[in-house]
């Protein structure tokens, strides 16, 4: 049996050391191969990280050794014992814990209730100690870095937040082995710093990590061995030290990218088709005012918690202004709804795909038809065929790999539902694009054509407002930037102005 | 045989039906007489109307318990005016409360924001005490108008009016919800009301539209629920809300919003009517009825939820 495991294994360590053995797991849903033969061997203490294409199957694998998914062949090891019919909770029993991709929050909870749900009395008591329980929550969330009320409802929390709540969640367990499937989506680097503080710590506890990311710099920053995956197979495994960036791009995507973001032409804009004046909302954004150009990509920056997601917001009419005018192509215009907003071509890609972006059980067709349902439509009735057709073609477009236009949305990979909502935007045409976080999630090589995309729509004269945690993304792409600081803007800089260390600073507050 | 298989399981409900149907015919000699599926008919027709009613608001994720009040008061009223207005006036009325219903309905659970159980149960205490204030003592108004009993059981080729009126409203409903753009949003809106909010759907719009919807349905049904009785009773149609929530349950449509449809809450209903039809057929009480129908409703619901959780579990 020794020598046997000594040939499975890919790299030729003896089978002792590992935690975890994955061996030959495939997985099938109709239509599609999710999981072909995969077999990994993760060691104790490790930090493993698997990249790949949207829709390789890496949250697939990740459900099936937490027990969510069932594998239809394959064995799992964990510390030499088979894991057998695994459910979540035998899962957490066995030491696991998982971050998983998309949040799994009570949002009629409060933060330490959805950090210590199901375990909220320890020792066997029968009541809660809240006091106990709130104190816990928040030292694991000072331990990524962050402060906040742990008493708060869930549902009052931006998308970050909620996924530092998650992360503290997935500590919380005292877990042996941690799945962590995309966990640093829409954190800025400050948090991302912290996050990566307490892997350390953890690794030299010998816990054990593996570690999703669509960011392959945070791959060589902290993992010690990296798979690719490929439409469902491990293409390759080595220790990350000994690939190079170029060679997992060209593995995971097929062909090599030759620079990460697409040149973009400097063009004169004069022609202003957005202006804000003295925006306020309360408690969150004080005395903004800001233009946009005709072609022009403004991009806003700011850390967790300083308005950048409010602000679009309230331009987009989802939340209420205390003060401030909004001007667009020169006239006064009060925007008190979204559909307002539409009706005057203007669109905001919700940084939250589940809150505000998809339908989750409809369709792919009847979520990207969802902003323009009048205008497929004669006299009530809505034309389903032309429905369809505006479906596929966007489905080839933005390559959303799905099996048919009508799949439900459920189960579509993370990536791929992101770019449904990037699709469901762009069949509406605005003038005025407001994207916030439209990348989450999104592979390398898909990153790249919607940065090119981002530029022809500029070049057919419409406008956008970018807004990203990732930092490099927005200063490579925008013209502009503003910088805001607690509901401030705290700098604003041209695009031969750019620079990475001076615009964290203004970020910061300096 | 795999295609046969599939089918069952796409359309379980359908084939519940069936088997019962088939089933039925076996208790008595009688079933399959024109008469008796006739009069089944009748009987699933009025609260069939208000169980298509009470679709569009599942749809959008709230309920309405007060339908079998606004019945009962939309009955006394109809037969009132019509004794001495006519039924011009008493049709405006019907319409009036129909409508003044549903707004009141939709303005405490959109802009209050109370829960639309309690909401519409207040309503339900509150317009059962006015139908009852109308007819002072609590005695049935009776229409005075020849024609008014017509209304219901007039009949064309031997078939009532009530079964063409339900039928119509059914197909036109399930037009309305499959084909146009109404439909959709009132989906959308169920489905999620954040993400049609931000999709430029005027939610605000569709909530209270499906609120209008279902109590003008209730509210038709009063008038041709007395029409048939040839009465208008303040304490009438007290079991609707429940009978029609069951149908549209039992149908397949989830409580939770954006899911059914009108053809769905046909089936419900005719399962429910069938189960009664036999029971009644081989004479058990209708006390008894009562007992069996909620143990069949819970166990035909629990089959449901069990094939779908495997479903998922399988494809998930
Ligand atoms: N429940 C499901 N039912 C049907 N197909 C599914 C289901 N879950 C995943 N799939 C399919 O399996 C494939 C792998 O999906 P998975 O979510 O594992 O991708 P991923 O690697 O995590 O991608 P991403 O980077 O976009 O998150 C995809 O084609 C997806 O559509
Ligand atoms: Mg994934």
């Amino acid at each position: 049996m020794a020598k046997l495991d000594n040939l499975l294994t890919p790299r030729g360590d003896t089978m002792c050391d590992y935690l975890l053995k994955i061996q030959n797991i495939t997985k099938k849903f109709p239509g599609v191969v999710a999981l072909d033969d995969v077999s990994l061997y993760i060691k104790k203490g490790e930090i493993f990280g698997i990249v790949g294409e949207n829709g390789a199957g890496k949250s697939t694998l990740m459900k099936i050794l937490y027990g969510v998914y069932k594998n239809d062949s394959g064995q799992i090891f964990l510390d030499g014992k088979e894991l057998k019919n695994l459910t979540p909770l035998i899962a957490q029993k066995m030491g696991m814990s998982i971050i998983f991709q998309e949040f799994n929050l009570l949002s009629t909870l409060s933060i330490s209730e959805n950090i210590f749900v199901n375990r909220l009395s320890f020792k066997n008591r029968i009541f809660v100690n809240w006091n106990v329980l709130n104190k816990r929550a928040e030292e694991l969330l000072e331990s990524i870095g962050y402060t906040m009320d742990v008493k708060r409802l869930v549902s009052s929390l931006s998308v970050a937040e909620k996924q530092m709540v998650e992360i503290a969640k997935a500590l919380s367990f005292n877990a042996k082995l941690i799945l962590m499937d995309e966990p640093s989506a829409t954190l800025t680097n400050k948090e991302l710093d912290k996050l990566f503080k307490v892997i350390e710590t953890l690794k030299k506890q010998k816990i054990t990590i593996i570690y999703i990311s669509h960011k392959l710099d945070e791959i060589f920053q902290i993992c010690d061995t990296t798979a690719i995956f490929r439409d469902g197979k491990v293409v390759d495994t080595k220790k990350t030290s000994l690939f190079t960036k170029n060679e997992i791009i060209q593995k995971m995507v097929g062909r090599t990218v030759e620079n990460e973001y697409p040149a973009r032409t400097k063009i004169n804009f004069d022609e202003e088709v957005l202006r804000v004046n003295n925006l306020a909302i309360k408690n969150k954004i004080n005395d903004i005012s800001f233009s946009l150009k005709k072609g022009e990509i403004l991009g806003i920056v700011g850390l967790v918690g300083s308005g950048r997601t409010e602000l679009v917001r309230a331009i987009f009419g989802a939340d209420k202004k205390i003060s401030g005018d909004i001007f667009i192509n020169g006239i006064k215009r009060s925007i008190k709804s979204p559909q307002d907003a539409i009706n005057l071509k203007i669109a905001l890609l919700t940084e939250d795909r589940r809150g505000q972006g998809l339908f989750i059980n409809y369709s792919i067709e009847k979520n990207i038809s969802s902003t323009i349902i009048k205008k497929i439509s004669k006299r009530m009735f809505i034309n389903t065929k032309l429905e369809t057709i505006i479906a596929k073609k966007a489905i080839s477009d933005l390559k959303i790999k799905c099996t048919s236009e009508k799949q439900t949305m459920l189960n579509l990979s993370g990536g791929n539902q992101q770019k449904v909502v990037l699709a469901k935007w762009l069949v509406s045409e605005p003038d005025i694009f407001i994207m916030d976080e439209p990348t989450r999630g999104i592979d390398v090589g898909a990153k790249y054509e919607i940065y090119v995309l981002m530029n022809s729509l500029t070049e057919k004269g419409k406008s956008i407002i970018f807004i990203s945690s990732e930092i490099q993304e927005v200063l490579a792409i925008s013209d502009r930037i503003i910088v805001l600081y607690g509901g401030k803007i705290n700098g604003e800089f041209q695009r031969e102005e750019i620079e990475n260390d001076k615009i964290m600073k203004h970020a910061i507050g300096q | 045989m795999k295609n046969i298989l599939n089918f069952i399981k796409s359309q379980k409900l359908l084939v519940v039906f069936i088997v019962i149907f088939l089933a039925s015919s076996f208790t008595t000699k009688y079933f399959f007489s024109f008469t008796n599926i006739i009069n089944l008919l009748t009987q699933v027709s009025t609260y069939g109307i208000v169980a298509i009613g009470m679709t569009f608001i599942v749809i959008t994720g709230e309920f309405d318990i007060s339908v079998g009040s606004v019945m009962a008061l939309s009955g006394v009223v109809v037969v009132s005016l019509i004794n001495s207005y006519g039924l011009a006036v008493a049709m405006l009325a019907l319409i009036a409360i129909g409508f003044i219903v549903g707004l009141i309905n939709s303005l405490l659970v959109i802009k209050v924001k109370i829960n639309s159980f309690i909401a519409t149960l207040g309503g339900m205490i509150f317009y059962r005490g006015i139908a009852f204030l109308i007819t002072k003592d609590g005695t049935p108004v009776l229409p005075k108008v020849e024609y008014y009993n017509k209304i219901s059981t007039g009949t064309l080729f031997n078939i009532p009016f009530l079964v063409y009126i339900f039928f119509i409203i059914v197909i036109i409903s399930e037009f309305i919800l499959k084909k146009t753009t109404f439909g959709r949003n009132i989906y959308s809106t169920g489905c999620n009301y954040e993400v049609a909010k931000f999709a430029g759907v005027n939610v605000v719009f569709y909530k209270t539209a499906a609120f209008i919807i279902c109590s003008t349905g209730a509210a038709l049904a009063g008038l041709l629920m007395s029409s048939r009785l040839n009465t208008a009773a303040p304490i009438a149609a007290d079991d609707a809300a429940l009978s029609a929530l069951s149908a549209v349950v039992l149908g397949g449509t989830s409580l939770s919003g954006g899911t059914g449809n009108a053809l769905k809450t046909l089936v419900g209903l005719m399962i429910l009517g069938l189960i009664v039809n036999a029971l009644n057929m081989v004479g058990i009480s209708s006390y008894i009825q009562l007992a069996i129908k909620g143990t069949l409703l819970i166990l035909f619901v629990s089959i449901e939820r069990y094939f779908q959780n495997r479903a998922q579990a399988v494809s998930s």
